[in-house]
């Protein structure tokens, strides 16, 4: 059991921390392990630390094997409409060939 | 028009009444570059024709002038140029505080001016303090109160995610007793703005201002983006925008050239001749609703979210 607010703290909000937790998740994930995540403690979500930590694992990871892999525990009520959004924004981002080319367009002039 | 007065070193800016319409909020960018603009090492702020100075001009004015003073430069809030009711509600934000001047009264019906750097503690400190406990929408449990909080907090992440503030984000708003007029809140950072940042990721410098707003209002639209990892962005701006529609308020959005207003009745996207200097977030919000939709959203399981 992955306890949210003893890795990332309770104010879960930017997309830094989002990472963090994606790249705590990610690899087990990838290797179908379950994850369980805790957050309870008073956590406080806000949808860049959503999108980082839960919607970019839709680039690699198909929606229904998160289903089964990904539990959440102790999440509150509104948040999970929150997260609902996340991850349906997720889906059309991962589905849409025209945002992935802008994507790649600008890391690529990044990198120069 | 306001008028500003050079006077070799010193700067004078006079406030003139401002409500939250757009012609009086083209006078307060107009004030905000001006501000910005000025040579003058020292600024005199007075309010001899101000007879009403909401939350939202506060914020704006307030963002201008902590760059002018980041600058280097003095700032002066004249407190015996205010009316009485001016001078009231000035302490109760705590404007005059913020400038320099003796400690507000504090009121039940103002969420104090404050400025933030980051998404920490301190700003949902902020929001959970002084929302719930200033008697704001009375009809709400104190969940849905601590769930409206957490929405909040969306306002401020475009100030910290997109911008590039020199000043951070500045935040300010008011209810009103009995629920007269709507709760507003107001979140303004001084960065490249919304505009800037849609042309600059689509390679598309000609893009209007309304263009370009529009694009960034669509769902899933983000100029954000992560090297290495694909992007799930671009939500903050939507979600706020349910938050106002389907509660029957209002949010407006000023960035640079570039202006918005979503609310019930419709989505409103226009060119912003004055040019606000940065980006501003305007949530107003009914304080008698029942806020249905965040009870109703509430309904889904985890497990059905993919």
């Amino acid at each position: 059991m992955i306890k949210i607010a003893e890795v990332i703290g309770t104010i879960c909000i930017t997309e830094d921390d989002g990472r963090k937790l994606y790249d705590l998740i990610h690899p087990l994930l990838k290797q179908n392990q379950q994850v369980d995540l805790d957050v309870s403690g008073g956590v406080i979500f806000a949808s860049p630390f959503l999108n980082a930590a839960i919607g970019n694992l839709l680039a690699d990871i198909p929606a229904e094997r998160l289903r089964q892999l990904l539990v959440f525990h102790n999440l509150e009520p509104t948040d999970h409409a929150l997260l609902k959004r996340v991850i349906d924004n997720a889906k059309r981002i991962f589905a849409d060939p025209q945002y992935r080319e802008n994507i790649k367009r600008v890391i690529l002039e990044e990198v120069g | 028009m306001p008028t500003l007065h050079s006077q070799k070193a010193v700067y004078q800016v006079d406030i003139p009444t401002l409500y939250s319409n757009l012609q009086d909020f083209r006078i307060l960018a107009s004030l905000c570059r001006q501000i910005l603009a000025t040579k003058a090492t020292e600024i005199v702020v007075r309010f001899d024709q101000c007879t009403f100075f909401k939350a939202n001009a506060v914020a704006c004015i307030s963002a201008a002038l902590a760059y002018a003073r980041q600058q280097g430069k003095v700032v002066t809030v004249d407190i015996s140029s205010m009316a009485p009711p001016v001078y009231r509600a000035c302490c109760n934000y705590k404007f005059v505080q913020h400038f320099g001047g003796p400690s507000g009264f504090g009121s039940q019906n103002t969420i104090e001016l404050r400025q933030f750097r980051l998404a920490n503690e301190d700003l949902v400190d902020y929001l959970f303090t002084q929302v719930p406990g200033h008697q704001f929408f009375p009809h709400l449990s104190p969940a849905l109160r601590r769930a409206l909080c957490k929405r909040f907090i969306e306002i401020y992440v475009n100030a910290f995610t997109h911008s590039r503030s020199p000043v951070g984000a500045y935040s300010c708003g008011q209810g009103y007793p009995f629920g007269i007029f709507p709760f507003q809140l107001t979140v303004v950072d001084l960065g490249v703005g919304i505009p800037a940042k849609v042309r600059e990721f689509l390679g598309q410098p000609q893009m209007s201002g309304r263009q370009a707003l529009h694009w960034a209002l669509q769902e899933g639209h983000s100029t954000k983006f992560l090297p290495g990892v694909s992007g799930a962005y671009g939500l903050g701006l939507k979600l706020l925008s349910d938050l106002a529609t389907l509660n029957r308020g209002r949010l407006e959005i000023y960035s640079h050239d570039s202006y918005a207003c979503i609310q019930q009745s419709g989505v409103l996207v226009d060119n912003f001749a004055e040019d606000f200097p940065g980006t501003v977030l305007n949530l107003e919000l009914r304080q008698d609703d029942n806020f249905y939709y965040l009870t109703t959203e509430g309904v889904v399981s985890p497990k059905d979210s993919f």
